[in-house]
């Protein structure tokens, strides 16, 4: 074996021959040429053979540690020599240079210092970091809002009629919601269409298009028509902002990203980048919550109804036991009395309206009674049409964006105003309206 | 390297397996590639794929000689583009599945698209096994799958559903046998391999290590990897010119609980960055609980069995599904 401190290009290197036919080794010396390599096979009780490769045919040398390398050598790199020199790779890619393995960017980058590597790492995964936890949120965020309305209704269409189809549905909870509603006169882009289904789980939830599941556990917690009016105020908001849309494809392309630069998205590498999206996702859900508190609140000041009743609604799912148990940090919702401290900071004014407030009382009534019959006079004519039994001819209220201005998510921040509680400013005396008619 | 052993001392000797890796090694050129890959959008991952293979493969040494890996960053990218289309169909499916409005129509589309897998998962086992042995040589001796995909396919179409009627209990003997399929099908030039292990062992190497893992909450989980590593390795014969000689494998209960420790600790004390040296110590660990004993000649293997190019679908395949057959290296 060579182990001289300086490598002499034409000395000749020792190894071992393997001509893929047989394992048995043959020893073989190694002379490098202009041209290749020039073998010299020495068989046990035959001639030693001489074997001219010239350099086309070699494929790949291969260092496995500082004195062995293999050589690869013919169609299907069927002969390999082992070669035992420590200049041997050294006298070879001087002479005949490198080899196509492993390839030009790869040779270059692991010849650089491991510092210097660690550094070009550190930065493109920076850049990547950046991409995947501000720019793909901000690109999946413009193209939610600019996907097109009407496909927006579609995929909530879908998504409602599967819930139609697999859940038990209220059918009368669900058309007296719904009444209720029209006399809240939450009307924007998109009509509110409630769904109430039978549930265990207290909770509701807004579809894309303005569909809003309501599981009827949650009717029997609340216990006023002030906070049922809260309540679906507050999922409109989601329905107007297009939360669920933005936040559905956010997750798609936060996947679509990950898949494709990492090929091989499983095990450790996904859970913890699953891991990571899911955090940034959190905060990205719980400006959400907070804007559709502040812009439910709101909607409530404007429509002449307390919106302490938010504040009402929020305590009461304080009482739901798993809502006692989550921790801020793992939870889509931000801790009830963060939300609380929030909107009890905002200092928000209202002119109350009694007459829609009895309205919506009476309809409450209704909906907690549920499976019977409304217990109003009512005549026949009203039954059918099934409307009030007065009219109210207020003013229609419509859901204005003046309101609650769009806030972005990143920006979205309480109100440092003067901590008061709601206060009204209107007087007893105007609680009769001169245009109500009573048609009993 | 170990000196070469003359024709005299070839009688009965053990020859153990042995891994020259190197963390740091595994460690540069994994960070190389994850920034290659990531550069190119994933596309250069066949290629670090390769690179790997080929890593692992050459610092395994058995009998002083190194293994080593032929295959390539082409045909891996092609296998996986193959594969990808494979999946997108399977995605498409899917996604068409969730449009069918019938709900009846749509349960049977997706029950039938997953009794599918029952044809895949055999598919991507045959072609991964076909494509890998053909890559991998020792002094210049190819490995070879010489099995048909028909035998694959007939094992899980029997297998499957029998599985699935005794709730699991027939696992293992679906298991052996399909262990015993391939190892009997995998030739090194004119050495021939046998698996002698049965289903009914197997059933009770599994059995008695579940229970007993769960009812000491875990506690007897090293004992019971112990038991099946020995057991799928340990069965194997090998067959050279009528020579039988037996692959002896000797994992220890401490020794599964030291590789866990380290490969844990590692990884997560590092959050992730020490994965290569985990990575090494972890194939160490396998390959060197492994040796052969008996009349093994190591000169005096001949290659007879060619396989002309092979397609690195199943490769691909196998990769995408996270499928293994725990014959080859990682």
């Amino acid at each position: 074996m060579s182990t001289g401190e300086f490598c002499h290009e034409s000395a000749p290197a020792t190894g071992y021959y393997y001509d893929g036919v047989s394992s048995r080794p043959l020893p073989v010396t190694i002379r490098i040429t202009d041209q290749g390599l020039n073998l010299v096979v020495s068989c046990t009780g035959i001639e030693p053979q001489n074997i001219a490769v010239p350099r086309s045919e070699i494929h790949d040398v291969e260092p496995i540690s500082k004195e062995v390398c293999i050589v690869r050598i013919g169609a299907n790199e069927r002969v390999s020599l082992e070669i035992h020199d420590t200049c041997f790779l050294l006298n070879f890619r001087r002479k005949l240079g490198r080899t196509r393995l492993p390839g030009i960017a790869y040779s270059i980058i692991i010849s650089l210092p491991l510092l210097r590597i660690s550094l070009i790492f550190a930065l493109v995964t920076s850049i990547i970091g950046t991409g995947y936890f501000w720019a793909l949120p901000a690109i999946a965020e413009s193209a939610a809002i600019r996907t097109p309305q009407a496909y927006e209704a579609r995929i909530g269409k879908s998504m409602a009629q599967h819930f139609m189809s697999t859940e038990n549905v209220d059918t009368a909870a669900t058309r007296l919601v719904g009444r209720f509603a029209d006399e809240l006169e939450l009307k924007g882009k998109y009509p509110l269409r409630p769904i109430v289904l039978k549930s265990n789980i207290p909770n509701a939830y807004a579809i894309p298009g303005g569909t809003v599941v309501i599981l009827d556990s949650i009717l029997t917690l609340i216990k006023t028509s002030g906070e049922f009016a809260a309540l679906l105020a507050h999922e409109q908001t989601h329905i107007e902002k297009r939360h669920t849309l933005r936040i559905f494809y956010r997750s798609i392309s936060a996947f679509a990203l990950v898949s494709f630069l990492f090929g091989d998205a499983s095990g450790f590498t996904a859970i913890l980048l699953d891991n990571a999206g899911m955090l940034k996702a959190l905060q990205y859900q719980r400006a959400m919550e907070t804007e559709a508190d502040e812009c439910g609140a709101r909607f409530m000041a404007s429509r002449g109804l307390d919106p302490g009743n938010s504040i009402l609604l929020l305590r009461r799912l304080q009482k739901i036991p798993q809502a006692q148990n989550l921790y801020q940090w793992f939870s889509t919702h931000p801790a009830l009395e963060a939300r609380i401290e929030h909107l009890a900071k905002l200092n928000l004014s209202y002119s109350p309206d009694t007459l829609l407030d009895e309205n919506l009382r009476i309809i409450w009534t209704d909906i907690r009674k549920s499976n019977r019959p409304p217990i109003t006079s009512r005549t026949a004519k009203q039954e059918k049409s099934n409307r009030l039994p007065w009219k109210s001819q207020h003013k229609t209220h419509r859901w204005d964006e003046h309101y609650c201005p769009l806030i972005s998510p990143g920006r979205l921040r309480p109100i440092h105003s003067k901590i008061f509680p709601f206060s009204t400013d209107g007087s007893a005396a105007s609680l009769i309206r001169e245009d109500f008619i009573p048609h009993w | 390297m170990n000196s070469m052993p003359s024709p005299d001392q070839e009688q009965t000797k053990t020859y153990a397996v042995a891994f020259h890796g190197n963390g740091a090694e595994l460690f540069k050129m994994k960070v190389v590639q994850i920034l290659l890959t990531l550069l190119t959008l994933g596309i250069y991952y066949p290629w670090a794929r390769a690179a790997t293979l080929r890593y692992i493969y050459s610092r395994t040494e058995f009998a002083g000689t190194r293994f080593a890996f032929h295959g390539t960053g082409r045909e891996l990218f092609r296998g996986f583009l193959k594969a990808g289309l494979v999946f997108a169909v399977y995605m498409g499916l899917f996604f068409a599945t969730s449009l069918v409005s019938n709900k009846i129509a749509a349960t049977v589309i997706t029950v039938l698209i997953y009794a599918s897998f029952i044809f895949l998962i055999p598919v991507a086992i045959y072609g991964s096994l076909r494509y890998r042995m053909s890559r991998i040589s020792w002094r210049g001796i190819r490995l070879s799958y010489v099995g048909s995909l028909k035998q694959v396919v007939m094992l899980y179409l029997k297998s499957v559903p029998f599985t699935l009627i005794t709730l699991g209990l027939y696992l293992p003997f679906f298991q052996n046998s399909l262990r015993k399929l391939l190892v009997e099908n995998t030739k090194a030039g004119n050495l021939c391999f046998r698996f002698a292990g049965t289903g009914r062992d197997f059933f009770a190497v599994q059995t008695k290590g579940i229970i007993l893992s769960v009812l000491t909450l875990g506690i007897y989980g090293f004992w019971y990897a112990k038991n099946k590593f020995n057991f799928l390795f340990g069965k194997i014969e090998i067959d050279q010119d009528g020579q039988t000689c037996l692959v002896k494998a000797g994992m220890t209960p401490t020794g599964v609980f030291t590789n866990l420790a380290y490969i844990i600790g590692v990884t997560v004390l590092t959050l992730g960055v020490g994965l290569p040296w985990a990575t090494v110590r972890s194939i160490r660990f396998v390959l060197e609980n492994l040796r052969i004993e008996g009349n093994f000649a190591p000169d005096k293997l001949v290659q007879n069995v060619q396989q002309k190019s092979l397609s690195a679908t199943g490769e691909g395949l196998a990769d995408a599904f996270d499928i293994g057959t725990a014959l080859e290296l990682p």
